[in-house]
Parts: C-alpha cells; sequence; structure tokens
C-alpha cells in the first residue's frame, strides 16, 4: 500500500470510531438515566430492580469496554496518519499487544509489554512497524503452547533500538537473549518489503532455551 | 447557591435529550442545542452559566462556537465534550479560554464536579464585572 492509501484508511478508520464513541456515549448515558429512574423508586416499589440495577451495571461494563476498543482503534487509525513519526516504542508496544490480545487469548497464550524504563525512540513509519511486530507476535503465537508467556520490550541499542520478543514457559523471564541467527525465518519472508522499507531486521534469538525473536530498529529511517 | 443554569450542545440529539434529564433529575436547569449556531441563539436568548460543548460538530464546530462565547461573553465558563482518542483538542480548546474538556462517554459524577467548579470560576468573574 502506499503512503497515501495507508493514510486514507486511517482516516476512514478514525471517523468510524469517532462514530463508534458517540453511539456508546449514548448507550451509557440511557443506561445511566435507567438506574437513575431506579434509584428514585423506593425500596421493594419494583420487583425486579436488583435484577434490572445488575443488567444495568452489566450494560456499563460492556460500554465501557467498547470505549476501550474503541480509543485504541481510534489511536491505530491515526497512527496511519504521517508516514515517519519519532516513535516512542514504549507506547508502540503497548498498543500492538492490546491489538493482539484476542489472537493470544484464542492460543491460550498470554501477552504482555514490557516498557523500557529508558525512553525509546526511534524515526520510523508507526503504522508499519506495528504490521512487522504484529507479523512477529502471530510468528511466536503459532510456535506457544497454551499457558506461555509472550514477552515485548524495547531496548535502545547504540544504533537506534531492538525489540526482544520472548516465549517463556513459566513465570521466569530471562533476561537476556542469546545471540541472534542471521537469517530472516521463512515464515516472515513476506514481510521481508516491509522490513527493508523500515531499514530493520528480525532475527530469530533463543531466550532461556525457548524460541525468540529480536526486531532490530536504525535510529533514524 | 443559585440554581446552575447549563447549556448542552451536541449534535447527537439522543444523547443530548438523556444527558440533560439526567442534569435535570440531579437539580440543573438545562437548555439544549443540536447545531453550533443555534446554540450561539440561545447563549444570547438565555445567559447560561456554564455550556457543555462537544467539539466535533457539522456546520459551526465547537471550537468556534467557543471563540464566539468567549469574545462576547468572557465569564461563561465552557467545558468541552471530545470525542476522540486523544487529548489534543480539549488542551487546544482550553488555551481557547475553555474552562475544561471532557473525554466522551463521561462519567456523571466527574462531569458535575467540573460544572460546580465552573459554576464558581463564573459566580467569581461576575461578581469582579458587577454582573
Amino acid at each position: 500500500m502506499t503512503d497515501q492509501e495507508i493514510a486514507f484508511m486511517g482516516k476512514m478508520t478514525a471517523g468510524m470510531t469517532h462514530e463508534m464513541k458517540n453511539v456508546l456515549a449514548t448507550i451509557k448515558e440511557s443506561s445511566g438515566l435507567m438506574q437513575d429512574f431506579l434509584k428514585l423508586c423506593q425500596d421493594g416499589a419494583f420487583p425486579y430492580g436488583e435484577k434490572f440495577a445488575q443488567i444495568l451495571a452489566g450494560i456499563q461494563g460492556q460500554v465501557a469496554r467498547g470505549v476501550e476498543i474503541s480509543t485504541r482503534l481510534n489511536r491505530f487509525a491515526h497512527s496511519m496518519d504521517e508516514p515517519v513519526i519519532s516513535a516512542d516504542l514504549n507506547e508502540i508496544i503497548d498498543q500492538v499487544v492490546f491489538l493482539n490480545q484476542r489472537q493470544a487469548r484464542l492460543k491460550q497464550t498470554e501477552l504482555r509489554g514490557l516498557p523500557s524504563e529508558k525512553d525509546v525512540r526511534v524515526e520510523t513509519d508507526p503504522f508499519r512497524l506495528q504490521l512487522v511486530l504484529a507479523a512477529a507476535i502471530h510468528y511466536l503465537l503459532a510456535r506457544s503452547s497454551p499457558k506461555d508467556l509472550i514477552i515485548i520490550r524495547p531496548r535502545p541499542t547504540e544504533a537506534g533500538a531492538a525489540v526482544d520478543l520472548q516465549i517463556t514457559k513459566g513465570k521466569e523471564i530471562p533476561e537476556t537473549m542469546e545471540a541472534p541467527q542471521p537469517e530472516l525465518p521463512a515464515e516472515l519472508a513476506e514481510i521481508k518489503n516491509i522490513l527493508d522499507h523500515l531499514q530493520a531486521q528480525i532475527r530469530p534469538a533463543k531466550a532461556g532455551g525457548q524460541e525468540g525473536l529480536v526486531l532490530v530498529l536504525k535510529k533514524t529511517r | 447557591m443559585s440554581k446552575m443554569k447549563v447549556l448542552l450542545v451536541d449534535d447527537e440529539e439522543e444523547f443530548v435529550n438523556t444527558l440533560a434529564e439526567r442534569l435535570q433529575l440531579r437539580g440543573f436547569q438545562v437548555l439544549t442545542s443540536t447545531d453550533g449556531e443555534a446554540a450561539l441563539q440561545v447563549v444570547e436568548d438565555n445567559g447560561p452559566q456554564v455550556v457543555l460543548l462537544d467539539v466535533m460538530m457539522p456546520g459551526l464546530g465547537g471550537l468556534e462556537v467557543l471563540q464566539q462565547i468567549k469574545s462576547k461573553h468572557p465569564s461563561i465558563q465552557v467545558i468541552l465534550l471530545t470525542g476522540r482518542g486523544s487529548t489534543k483538542e480539549g488542551i487546544e480548546g482550553m488555551r481557547q479560554g475553555a474552562f475544561d474538556f471532557l473525554m466522551k462517554p463521561i462519567k456523571i459524577e466527574e462531569l458535575m464536579e467540573k460544572m460546580k467548579a465552573a459554576f464558581k470560576v463564573f459566580q467569581e468573574g461576575s461578581a469582579e464585572t458587577g454582573g
């Protein structure tokens, strides 16, 4: 896709997420108004008061969930606004982890971002970087077993930044990864042109005996 | 303390009607409008002390309405309602004179707190100008 096509898709998606939020806001106020009237009923005046209160609380909970999803989708859409930004890798990883939770749940695997205490930034294309990170996550999900934990953490490097993606079997998280292998895994060959565009590399690297990947990014695209 | 008169402006009619009813139940006098130009007329005709204003509306947008209200009635306090995932518009609105902003969907308790704080500022401003 060209930058122009990506920006168009982002603009359309952002507009729709805005509309979704308006819908959720109206549902929230309508259910809130029902709660208000329920509170005005004297005790015992409405025989199903408790049941209604439970149902309304359920609606409000789902609205909150919908708001979080549409907020994240809106943020994703706005990541298509600019072809190059100074990207905060902690933020990008937090976003990618959220957007891929469903895939992880289907594999009964936990997906967790571990933010760096340091500011880790690279000049890059935020949309394509998310695409690459998602492809790496899906690669590891295909190799994970139920109850595995996949951790994703950024770190600054001399040349820019790297993102370690590791499968872990227990709660112990290996501190370091072994030296990465030189070749891009064949399963990720389809994103090679995107990696080239980002001037990035993905290499397999084991951590604590388990499979992992290292994404290497240059400071300036 | 006199009863607060609040104008609620949003192009989502059902949202406006429902939130207005919730605020009325809590003792506020609520005026409503579903477009920016009509809202400016309500301000002239009814003199609300606090305006709850959606940022993204067709026609006259929220930030334009804010500018017009503040230029003619600086003591009226405006709370912006934004629907976007970022705080950008809200911060821009505050730079242009809005009292505060809230992301939609709003929490009624949070809204009421901000409305009360805005009303207090309105009263202080009116006392200073003798309004």
